[in-house]
């Protein structure tokens, strides 16, 4: 590997006498490792990217479902609660359903798995 | 283990196995990523991701041909176009190593060789990316004037060209440095 190019020119010489005396700097420390992690990061967001999706996926269905059945519902809902919130009323009423609270659930932590894959592919890209 | 089993364990899904090749190989291609970029933080990013890209583009080597020159190609390849992207950002670099890499052990160099070693590496620096390129894979790196062609993507002729004016720039810069300095 060292050895200088078998059918080095005559015009060559003189350049090759003096870059032979450069010296070889050697890689970074922890080079290697570095390689490898970006390597082995490569292939984590595919498994948190199918896990998000797993999550996300039948929790946007059901709450795209239940907002098609119950639309006006959620309308009024949603109106009651920005009325108590403003605090022009003394009272606000709606009903939420246990199943869209845990799919609203399971989408926010689909939504911090994707988030962590967006930045863990970003950090392995850089 | 040679290059080639090391690659089929890759590509049988073995990922440590590169490893080995970053090890067999980091310190050369840091070294023309070095030479090209001439900026060590540059260099060292142009030399993880020519093995990055090598990783994903290991299906596409061909076992019959040495691996080195197919890798170098790569980092001479990431080295030139972050050159293009960043040339005004260029710093020189600290060219002669706190440590020495292990095929460099032996008698310590003397002030004067150091010296000279600076005067080349800060007049090769002035020259042109593509030239730069040429010499290191030539002189430093000992690939034939074919496999400087694949590497720099360009024919064989203009690679003797690359390499012929290269040199007389190189000599004729030092020539000047050493004139300013005497």
């Amino acid at each position: 590997m060292d050895a200088r190019p078998p059918h080095i020119d005559p015009d060559e010489l003189a350049v090759d006498r003096l870059l032979a005396a450069v010296p070889r700097v050697p890689a970074p420390l922890g080079f290697r490792d570095a390689v490898m992690r970006r390597i082995a990061r490569r292939h984590a967001p595919l498994y948190e990217w199918a896990f998000a999706a797993a999550l996300a996926v039948p929790s946007l269905a059901f709450l795209g479902w239940e907002l098609a059945l119950g639309g006006l519902d959620f309308a009024v809902a949603v109106e009651n609660l920005f009325v108590a919130a403003t605090g022009t009323g003394d009272q606000a009423f709606f009903f939420v359903d246990g199943l869209v609270v845990l799919a609203a659930a399971l989408l926010g932590a689909a939504g911090l798995v994707g988030t962590h894959a967006i930045v863990t592919e970003g950090a392995a890209a850089a | 283990m040679t290059d080639q089993e090391i690659v089929e364990r890759c590509l049988s899904g073995d990922r440590d196995a590169y490893a080995l090749l970053v090890e067999r190989y980091g310190g050369r291609v840091y070294n023309v990523a070095l030479r090209i970029t001439n900026d060590a933080d540059a260099a060292a990013d142009c030399a993880q991701e020519a093995f990055i890209r090598a990783y994903r583009s290991l299906h596409r080597y061909d076992p019959a041909l040495p691996f080195a020159p197919w890798l170098l190609r790569i980092v001479t390849n990431a080295s030139l176009n972050h050159v293009q992207r960043w040339h005004a950002h260029e710093s020189p670099v600290e060219e002669l190593p706190d440590r020495a890499a292990p095929d460099d052990l032996g008698p310590e160099p003397s002030t004067v060789r150091r010296e000279e070693v600076g005067e080349v590496l800060a007049a090769m620096a002035e020259l042109v990316p593509a030239y730069r390129a040429a010499l290191a894979l030539r002189h430093l790196q000992q690939l034939s004037y074919q496999e400087i062609a694949d590497a720099l993507d360009i024919p064989l002729g203009t690679v003797k060209t690359h390499l012929h004016r290269a040199r007389a720039a190189l000599l004729k810069r030092l020539a000047a440095r050493r004139k300013e300095i005497s």
